[in-house]
């Protein structure tokens, strides 16, 4: 799935953002307290309100979206009270090729019409891609959704991807008869049990993933994944430890809750990069840099521009070695004037940066859209 | 007369500047970008703080020769633990390899714009009520000595740069409860009146001598 506009609005107590067109790599800058975050945060939560039965977030959505080279826009506003939000109104429109558009779902308080046949009052509890995900329609779009997937590092989120986990048997199975790596995208699971499916049964991205961190620290001179016992655990079933030898350490294997919080980043990323769905899904990455050395920092612009995915990104960045190496066209800076989040497209500012020598993370630093971020 | 300007310091250097240079010569006005000068402009691209103050310069000057409306470019700069030849001449060591087709004017803040913000005199209490502004004032009282003369401050392990952000952030805080100082936040330096007091000590007293180079780079 790829985003193609995106604009939303949480209400008359949260940020409401002007219309965003996004391409595949993205790259949102702004002052702190600019709404990065939030942005992130909303995205994610349309994503939410499709695939968890029952979750809907207050506000209004309007999403263009590509999903097998089909274009879809879903409009959709909800009320109510918080923990008690119903869907008020929703649309649902195939975009075609000539311009015109076909409306697959319309749906108000009263009526809920679907491919142009009233349907008999749904729950106003979830959103119509999820009511309607297993019909033929509707279908592609819920699995455009699925494939969203969000990191920020601000709470717990790195400990726990890097926890110890048994691999569920029913997972196992799936894999070993579907041998289809975007099933291992959907299973969720920690980075232990992910490089060990992958170790088993797609090694070339194992080999992929391991190359790349050895290229960001050379000085792990051997990886493997190893089992609990190995580390006088005794859990049961397979749990999974991922571990690196450094070099001038001796034949000591260090498993992954050992390594530093960069190394345990930079493998994460690098991880969802390389399983990220066949046909690309949407990846949110909030200030991956914080808390990095600048050899762990300076790795992903890079990847993100050698992987070869058909993935889309939206990252938020503050350092000025990631801004200055992802293309100014690529960059979104934002600006919020109280609720309001006004949007300036990295090709409006290509063109005026273009007018100057001096580097365009300078002229960023010195525009005032960006250094008066937030009125 | 068109001016770019180069300041070397975080964003809070660019304000004040955008907002002192027309109070020098209220001909001039400010505009975002070097592309957008007309007629009497003046733009400024700052370092923000980031180490690649010189390359800043090297692109001004290309962006100065290319445009050819600007007839004067200044480069205004902190000397910090220089003294103020030593800043001016790295500077100007710098620049003499690069032919520029507009006059160039070396500002040294010295040895920084905190400096001359501590020329305001109305802004340090006879009697501060703060202990700590208390005990500054009398290690080195700006009210009466030069501000530029201000040494670091061993006790607190702070050099005459750092000592002087600190000395002007107490003072402002002392005397005034709604206003404070960063080097991001300078809100409390763009009042016209503040420029004032400023200029007004140097004119009186002599004291903040660098400052003089300052207005005289945009008349």
């Amino acid at each position: 799935m790829k985003i193609i506009s995106y604009e939303s609005d949480a209400g008359p107590n949260d940020l409401h953002f002007s219309k965003i067109y996004f391409s595949q790599l993205n790259l949102i800058v702004g002052d702190s307290g600019s709404g990065k975050t939030r942005l992130l945060n909303t995205i994610f939560n349309s994503g939410v309100m499709v695939v968890q039965r029952g979750k809907l977030f207050l506000g209004s959505w309007d999403i263009t979206l590509e999903h097998q080279n089909q274009l879809y826009r879903w409009v959709i506003q909800t009320g109510g009270e918080k923990e008690d939000e119903k869907v008020q109104s929703e649309k649902i429109v195939k975009l075609k090729e000539n311009g015109k558009e076909e409306v697959l779902v319309l749906r108000t308080p009263n009526t809920f019409i679907f491919a142009g046949k009233e349907l008999p009052r749904l729950g106003p509890k979830e959103s119509s891609i999820t009511l309607l995900q297993e019909e033929d329609l509707i279908k592609p779009l819920y699995l455009g959704f699925l494939s969203i997937m969000r990191r920020s590092f601000f709470g717990p989120d790195l400990e726990l991807a890097a926890a110890l986990e048994s691999v569920p048997q029913k997972f196992l199975k799936k894999i070993q008869k579907s041998k289809n790596k975007d099933d291992l995208f959907s299973f969720g699971l920690s980075l232990n049990a992910r490089l060990y499916m992958l170790s088993q049964y797609f090694k070339d991205t194992y080999d992929r993933i391991c190359k790349e961190f050895i290229n960001v620290f050379p000085f792990v001179s051997n990886y493997d994944v190893l089992n609990a016992e190995d580390f006088g655990l005794h859990l049961p079933g397979i749990v999974p430890v991922f571990a690196v030898k450094e070099r001038h350490m001796g034949e000591t294997w260090i498993p992954l809750d050992q390594l530093s919080s960069g190394m345990k980043k930079v493998l994460l990323i690098l991880t969802d990069i390389f399983t990220m769905p066949e046909n690309g899904g949407v990846y949110l990455l909030d200030e991956y840099e914080n808390s990095l050395g600048i050899n762990a920092i300076n790795f992903f612009p890079s990847i993100l521009f050698e992987s070869g995915t058909k993935s889309q990104f939206i990252i938020t960045s503050h350092h000025p070695y990631i801004i200055g190496n992802i293309p100014v066209k690529s960059w979104i800076v934002l600006h919020r004037k109280g609720k309001e989040v006004l949007v300036k497209q990295g090709a409006e500012i290509e063109e005026r940066y273009s007018k100057s020598k001096q580097k365009a993370f300078v002229q960023l630093i010195n525009d005032p859209f960006y250094t008066e971020g937030i009125e | 007369m068109n001016i770019h300007i180069v300041v070397e310091g975080v964003k809070g250097a660019a304000k004040v500047y955008e907002i002192w240079v027309p109070l020098v010569n209220p001909r001039l006005t400010y505009v975002s970008h070097i592309s957008d000068i007309v007629n009497d402009n003046f733009s400024i691209v700052g370092g923000g703080g980031y180490p690649q103050y010189l390359e800043i310069i090297d692109a001004a000057i290309d962006d100065v020769n290319n445009y050819r409306n600007i007839q004067r470019l200044v480069i205004g700069v902190d000397s910090e633990e220089f003294s103020y030849q030593e800043k001016y001449r790295e500077i100007e060591d710098h620049i003499s390899s690069l032919p520029c087709l507009a006059e160039i004017r070396i500002v040294v803040q010295h040895f920084c714009l905190e400096t001359w913000a501590l020329g305001n005199e109305v802004i340090v209490k006879t009697h501060p009520n703060s202990d700590v502004l208390r005990k500054y004032v009398n290690f080195f009282n700006v009210r009466v000595e030069d501000p530029e003369l201000l040494p670091g401050y061993s006790e607190e392990e702070l050099n005459r740069a750092q000592f002087a952000a600190k000395y002007l952030k107490y003072a402002l805080n002392d005397k005034y409860k709604e206003l404070t100082y960063s080097k991001s936040n300078p809100t409390a330096l763009l009042h016209h009146k503040y420029f004032g007091r400023v200029k007004q000590r140097l004119q009186n007293t002599g004291h903040i001598s660098s400052f003089a180079h300052f207005l005289g780079a945009f008349v």
